[in-house]
């Protein structure tokens, strides 16, 4: 009876390796062909928009732009690098000013119109279809499709979720950006640097999104996230709110604010700067001694080179070495250096040494 | 009794290879799937939006580096030009003894400064920190040989960022390795650990992070190993991937958050297995402290490593392993079966229990007595043939359908040509390379206590760049 089994067991085995073999053989033979036809898919379509950018003449362009429909046709793949060429070719004729070679990428996408064919994926594709159908849209600037984007940024599947949100923010759509950082408050599975990316990548008025947002927000950790994104903005409307979170308890929430009222640059609010270099949380040192990077008075630096004795070694570090970018007469430096604290000279050093070239 | 035993040992030998490779077939199972759904998962990928956005995690990449004086600095020069916005490289010289530090200190200029030390974690005494303005972000530190772990614990003392990747002297990275395993990190603020897809370099040339040719390596053992690679880290890794019980995240190429490292106390220096052991310790902390987390793996992300070239090499590293394997599980036996570590505990370490670590000594064993059961009349010789024809197909089921998982995710490193010639050594691995595997991995259990707390290195060739 054992060995009957075991004759089984046997046969069974070099069954399933006899198909292992033939799917291996099929597998390897389709993902060969389809990896060199992708790359001869990409040649084509490069060289079929050179063709278009480069048309020297109406009826040229208008022949090249029909062989160009009747190649991509309705094929996915073809119609991915196509899209992703001409996205790719439109900013670079943009950058380069040439407006024919614009006016004939725009003839292109008029008339292989890869937007629709990504408004179609939209309604039909699968939920990584959809995906990826939202990025491609707002490549392409579609608005019709933002009301049905809108839906899918507040779907299940994060894949999804994710994609919708950021290409309502680079469409510009400022209600449903700010609904996608509202549902962000009960999904803290995303860092907030997903979340500061879809804040920076907003097309619209920043300036109106951060009010409406911190205004309409009360959730610690989006606040901290949107102050971060919009600090490089500097926008002096905004003083007043973050001003207002420097006395609150949550560090993170007053780091941010300290970071944005420092990248103001504006000494009249170094005091609250240099006050925070003597919070007893070292975050908020080391915060404020970067927020006093951009204000370049006696005062700030004074508070530097005291911040270049701090007993933690990210501030004391962080310090010197901002001090050493702002002291050009190296006054304050001189002054450090001379000290008995070895620890702040030792980083004064480390911080000479990397803007100095000491091998000579 | 004797011939009770073998007998014994025999009927237990086919049920154990019976069972193993049922679970091995379930792990193919179970990654074939999960590559099928991350394929359908890539369209809907973000993360090369990130490599011109100052919003990725900056990273902090340590090279622990032993007598590495062949690769190091041609490795270096190609990791500073890595496409990655923000990042620091820190090399540690461990004590080479060879003209590692020269051709360091040669090649990139640097001279010595006075770097004020920050002391998290102990580390043998440092020796000198050097710099060169024209590499900002390259830092070269000389240390006390003290290990790989003590090592990669002065990296961690001496980085700035948050993360910080933990890469091989002898390892190359594809360009887009890091920014695919840092996105993990944004994608979920649980992860923890993320680590990549190591493949075996050999034959392949690989340029500025981009692979460019492969031709099939001149060399049996080196073929065989591309095979064993793809089964580990494409069945092994992603089904452990599938229930957050992953035990090892290789340390030829991982990412870290330096704050639960620090937080778990950083690298044990009396462990060799410093790779495992840091991720079960990682599990123990944080399931102990009720935190959620994830250690996650890419198989997109890709790092190219040389596999021993020589049996000789081979035994030497293999017997490595299985001393690393034995050490971490032998630091963390009150994971084993331990209900509060979830499915870690009763899943994960009771397989590498049984099937990695004892399993070596089994198969071992078991190409010792059955044989000699064979020759001394116990077994009859059609059984004994049919035992062979059975475990050799089982073997054979499994190494192909690693290839076939490297196939489904379509990364065209491969022709169809190299991929059915390689499927060649899938069949003949299950007759001498499996058997030498298994007896260096048993030999490395047996001189367990005499050959812990060494580097053992190995070989390398100079990388094909």
């Amino acid at each position: 009876m054992g060995i009957w089994l075991a004759y089984v067991l046997v046969l069974i085995c070099i069954f399933i390796v006899s198909i292992e073999y033939l799917y291996l053989y099929a597998l390897s033979s389709r993902t060969e062909a389809r990896i060199s036809e992708y790359n001869g898919t990409c040649v084509r379509i490069g060289e079929m928009i050179d063709t278009i950018v480069n048309a020297p003449t109406e009826s040229s362009l208008r022949q090249a732009l029909v062989f160009l429909k009747r190649y991509v046709g309705v094929d996915r793949t073809r119609m991915d690098i196509l899209s992703g060429l001409l996205l790719k070719r439109l900013i670079t004729e943009n950058e380069e000013g040439n407006q024919n070679g614009l006016r004939a990428l725009s003839a292109a996408c008029d008339m292989v119109n890869p937007s629709a064919f990504y408004s179609s994926l939209l309604k039909t594709g699968d939920l990584y279809d959809k995906a990826y159908a939202c990025r491609k849209i707002s490549g392409f600037s579609r608005r019709q499709e933002i009301s049905v984007i809108r839906e899918f940024s507040h779907s299940k599947n994060r894949d999804l979720s994710y994609n919708a949100a950021m290409a309502l923010s680079e469409l510009g759509d400022e209600s449903g950006l700010i609904d996608a950082i509202r549902d962000c408050q009960h999904n803290y599975e995303y860092s907030h640097r997903i979340i500061i990316e879809l804040i920076q990548k907003y097309t619209g008025d920043m300036e109106t999104l951060a009010k409406k947002v911190l205004c309409g927000i009360s959730d610690d950790y989006i606040k901290t996230a949107v102050i971060k994104a919009v600090a490089k903005y500097r926008f002096q409307s905004l003083a007043d709110i973050f001003t207002g979170l420097l006395t609150g308890t949550n560090v993170n929430l007053r780091a941010a604010a300290l970071t944005a009222l420092g990248a103001l640059g504006d000494p009249a609010f170094q005091n609250d700067m240099i006050t925070a270099c003597t919070d007893p949380d070292w975050i908020i040192r080391l915060t404020a001694v970067k927020a006093l990077k951009n204000i370049r008075t006696p005062e700030s630096m004074q508070a530097l080179s005291d911040a270049a004795q701090d007993a933690e070694w990210w501030v004391r570090n962080t310090a010197a070495k901002i001090l050493v970018g702002m002291d050009t007469d190296l006054v304050y430096v001189e002054r450090v250096l001379r000290n008995e604290d070895r620890r702040a000279a030792d980083s004064i050093l480390f911080a000479l040494y990397q803007v100095c070239d000491m091998s000579r | 009794m004797l011939k009770n035993f073998i007998v014994g040992f025999n009927y237990f030998c086919m049920i154990y290879t019976l069972i193993l490779s049922s679970v091995y077939l379930c792990q193919l199972l179970i990654s074939n799937i999960c590559i099928s759904r991350d394929m359908r998962r890539k369209t809907a990928g973000d993360y090369d939006r990130y490599v011109g956005s100052d919003n990725l995690f900056p990273v902090s990449i340590l090279i622990p580096a032993y007598n590495e004086q062949d690769n190091l600095a041609a490795n270096v020069r190609s990791l500073l030009k890595l496409d990655y916005p923000e990042y620091e490289l820190i090399v540690i010289n461990d004590g080479s003894a060879d003209g590692t530090h020269q051709s360091m200190l040669q090649t990139f200029g640097l001279y010595e400064i006075s770097y004020p030390m920050k002391n998290t974690l102990p580390t043998s005494h440092i020796r000198g920190v050097y710099y060169n303005i024209k590499y900002p972000n390259l830092l070269y530190i000389d240390k006390r040989n003290g290990g790989k772990s003590d090592a990669l614990n002065a990296g961690i003392n001496f980085s700035k960022y948050p993360l910080f990747v933990s890469l091989d002297a002898d390892s190359q990275l594809e360009s887009d390795a890091i920014l695919k395993l840092a996105a993990e990190f944004l994608k979920d603020t649980k992860t923890v650990v993320s680590g990549g897809f190591v493949r075996v370099s050999n034959g392949s040339a690989i340029e500025d992070g981009k692979w460019k040719s492969f031709h099939m390596p001149s060399s049996n053992v080196e073929r065989f190993q591309i095979i064993e690679y793809f089964r580990t880290f494409l069945s092994g890794r992603i089904s452990w991937n599938a229930v957050n019980s992953l035990l090892i995240i290789s340390g030829a190429f991982g990412v870290f958050n330096k704050q639960v490292v620090v937080e778990c106390g950083g690298y044990r220096t009396d462990s060799i297995g410093e790779d495992m052991e840091i991720i079960l310790r990682i599990h123990k902390y944080l399931r102990r402290k009720k935190r959620k987390y994830k250690i996650v793996f890419s198989e997109d992300a890709v790092c190219w490593t040389q596999a021993p070239s020589t049996f000789g090499d081979l035994r030497k590293q293999r017997r490595r392993w299985q001393i690393g394997l034995m050490n971490s599980l032998l630091i963390h036996h009150d994971m084993l079966l331990n209900p509060k570590m979830g499915f870690v505990g009763l899943l994960a370490v009771p397989y590498s229990w049984l099937f990695e670590l004892l399993g070596a000594l089994i198969e071992a064993l078991g190409y010792i007595l059955i044989p000699l059961s064979f020759i001394i009349g116990i077994i009859k010789p059609f059984v004994f043939i049919l035992f062979l024809i059975i475990a050799a197909l089982l073997g054979i089921m499994l190494s192909l359908g690693g290839l076939i998982l490297e196939q489904s995710t379509r990364k065209g490193v491969l022709t169809a040509r190299q991929c059915m010639q390689l499927s060649l050594y899938a069949l003949l691995e299950n007759f001498g390379y499996r058997q030498f595997v298994a007896l260096c991995r048993a030999e490395g259990m047996l001189r367990y206590g005499t050959l812990k707390n060494t580097w053992a290195k190995v070989r390398r060739k100079k990388f094909n760049y």
